[in-house]
């Protein structure tokens, strides 16, 4: 029996924060990444390389040094490069970030290099876009929600989804 | 009636069936299917009298391989409805499908007309930057494409289309006011990549509003290159400026501020920090400060967490604080204008690790957007 040397709390939202965004948003960025990509659609994969630069950058700051409360979208990428400018995955955040003017193929092979080490740095999340990864990154959901319940954590459910 | 050449004329009126001729050309081109196995997918969530509306970025000529469908069912006969979209595969196209029923689209409509009546600041009441649900789904109704069904006649003293791109035009305007405060507070903080991030999104969100106030369909932000691109070339240019950030060792700061520059021309709206102060609050009703050994923590009971002040931090919380008690800030948190640079350092700081929130006297008005009146003219 090993404890785990953080507040339940924390660990269970750093932890679930992270895994939810690699799981939702990243996934569907990647999709909307391999379409521009296909459609030679510049400026889509330019804004999909920055979106993908921050995520990954939050999902280092909150996974690696549980760090919170995540702030407004205006301040997360500046925010969490603060926090991991010392990371050796810093560079590769802020190159996507800044948008720099390269292809569709370019910044696809960028996004992908970068998540490929997150995931090493964090873990593997099913893609839930895809067939056989949809209904594991649900069970893997399901498990990290019970977590926070447990913890007597609010969930990390979108609030538009639990709205009537 | 329909025939080869014109396979949706029994269905729809004829404008309409040439642009939903071309969606179907798009989608049989990337999945080799068309609208009709997409009516047919989604037959079993028709009521009576409804019908079908397709929006989205393959509705509005941009979109791709990968891009759903994203498609409303709705009506005075819907019955049901969520706020959470039914997703479907039709062969390799994924379906959206939104069911709203018509007093519920109304009711949308004219929750958005009271809104653009008010003076009150939006603050995301129709979406997120990371949810934009009611924002899109105004425009998917306005000017998205008929795919089946008679076309609803919606209960409104104004045209929708106009409705739903005044919503877009305010919402952005005082998305890009908050952009543009922060980016100049970052920079007097010296938060280099704040500053220009913040400059680059007011950029980005003064497009969206040129783009709304020439009566064009919102499409979200991650599409506003493609669709300067496309209906809005003019503003290409502008857009290619400020897109790329400057790396730390450039110049970040004539970048950030020709970025606001190029907001206030647009939008006719004074963007300086001092003028938009007058109206801005931060709000940090949950902290309080506690000593301990001669260590100062600011501590958040609702987050778990601590953070160590030092001397200066804790003269300006202070300072802050009894500026609270005494009633000098009226309706919680503190008034911008009232703070020196210190403090609103300070302030600035609890706001950029998600500790403070930005509170405003007012929303962007419509009548004070230069844009509109251009767009008018």
């Amino acid at each position: 029996m090993k404890q785990v040397p953080i507040d339940a709390r924390r660990y269970a939202w750093s932890r679930g924060t992270a895994l939810w965004i690699m799981g939702l948003p990243l996934s569907s960025h990647m999709e909307d990444l391999e379409g521009a990509q296909r459609a030679n659609q510049h400026g889509l994969a330019r804004r999909i390389g920055r979106a993908v630069g921050e995520s990954c950058a939050v999902v280092l700051a909150v996974s690696s040094y549980a760090f919170r409360p995540l702030p407004q979208s205006n301040m997360r990428g500046a925010w969490a490069l603060d926090r991991i400018a010392d990371h050796e995955l810093w560079p590769g955040c802020w190159a996507l970030i800044r948008g720099e003017a390269d292809s569709a193929e370019i910044v696809a092979a960028r996004c992908q290099e970068l998540m490929a080490c997150v995931q090493a740095v964090v873990v593997e999340v099913p893609d839930p876009l895809s067939p056989e990864g949809y209904f594991p990154a649900l069970a893997m959901a399901r498990s990290w929600l019970e977590l926070l319940n447990a913890v007597g954590e609010p969930d990390l459910l979108p609030r538009r989804w639990t709205q009537g | 009636m329909s025939t080869e050449a014109d396979p949706f004329a029994d269905r729809v009126c004829r404008r309409e069936a040439i642009r939903l001729a071309e969606i179907d050309r798009q989608i049989r081109e990337y999945h080799g299917l068309g609208i009709t196995n997409v009516l047919d997918a989604i037959a079993y969530l028709r009521d009576c009298d409804s019908c079908v509306i397709a929006g989205g970025s393959l509705a509005f000529g941009l979109g791709n391989l990968r891009s759903d469908l994203d498609v409303v069912v709705t009506g005075a006969g819907v019955v049901g409805g969520s706020r959470v979209p039914v997703e479907h595969f039709v062969g390799t196209l994924r379906v959206d499908v939104w069911k709203r029923g018509q007093d519920q689209v109304e009711a949308i409509f004219r929750d958005a007309e009271c809104a653009l009546a008010s003076s009150d600041p939006f603050y995301d009441q129709f979406g997120t930057v990371d949810e934009e649900a009611d924002l899109k789904l105004l425009h998917r109704i306005a000017f998205g494409i008929q795919m089946d069904g008679d076309p609803m006649k919606l209960s409104l003293p104004r045209d929708q289309r106009d409705v739903a791109c005044d919503l877009v035009t305010r919402e952005y305007a005082e998305r890009m006011r908050e952009a543009a405060f922060v980016a100049q507070v970052a920079e007097m903080s010296g938060s280099v990549i704040a500053s220009m991030m913040n400059a680059r999104r007011a950029v980005e969100d003064v497009l969206h509003m040129m783009i709304a106030a020439r009566g064009l369909p919102f499409t979200g932000d991650k599409w506003l290159h493609e669709r300067l691109a496309k209906d809005a070339d003019d503003l290409c240019p502008l857009y290619e400026k400020f897109v790329v950030l400057p790396d730390r060792e450039e110049d970040w700061r004539t970048y950030t501020r020709g970025a606001l520059k190029v907001c206030s021309e647009l939008s006719g709206l004074n963007l300086a920090a001092a003028r938009l102060s007058e109206g801005a609050r931060w709000v940090a009703d949950e902290l309080r400060l506690v000593e301990l050994s001669g260590v100062a923590f600011l501590v958040s009971r609702q987050h778990g967490g601590l953070w160590s002040l030092d001397q200066d931090e804790v003269s300006n919380w202070n300072v802050l604080q009894k500026q609270r008690s005494t009633g000098h800030a009226s309706v919680g948190g503190w008034a911008c204008a009232e703070l020196d640079s210190s403090m609103m350092a300070f302030c600035y700081r609890l706001y950029e690790q998600g500790l403070a929130t930005l509170r405003w006297a007012s929303g962007v008005l419509l009548e004070d957007i230069a844009a509109i009146q251009r767009a008018v003219l």
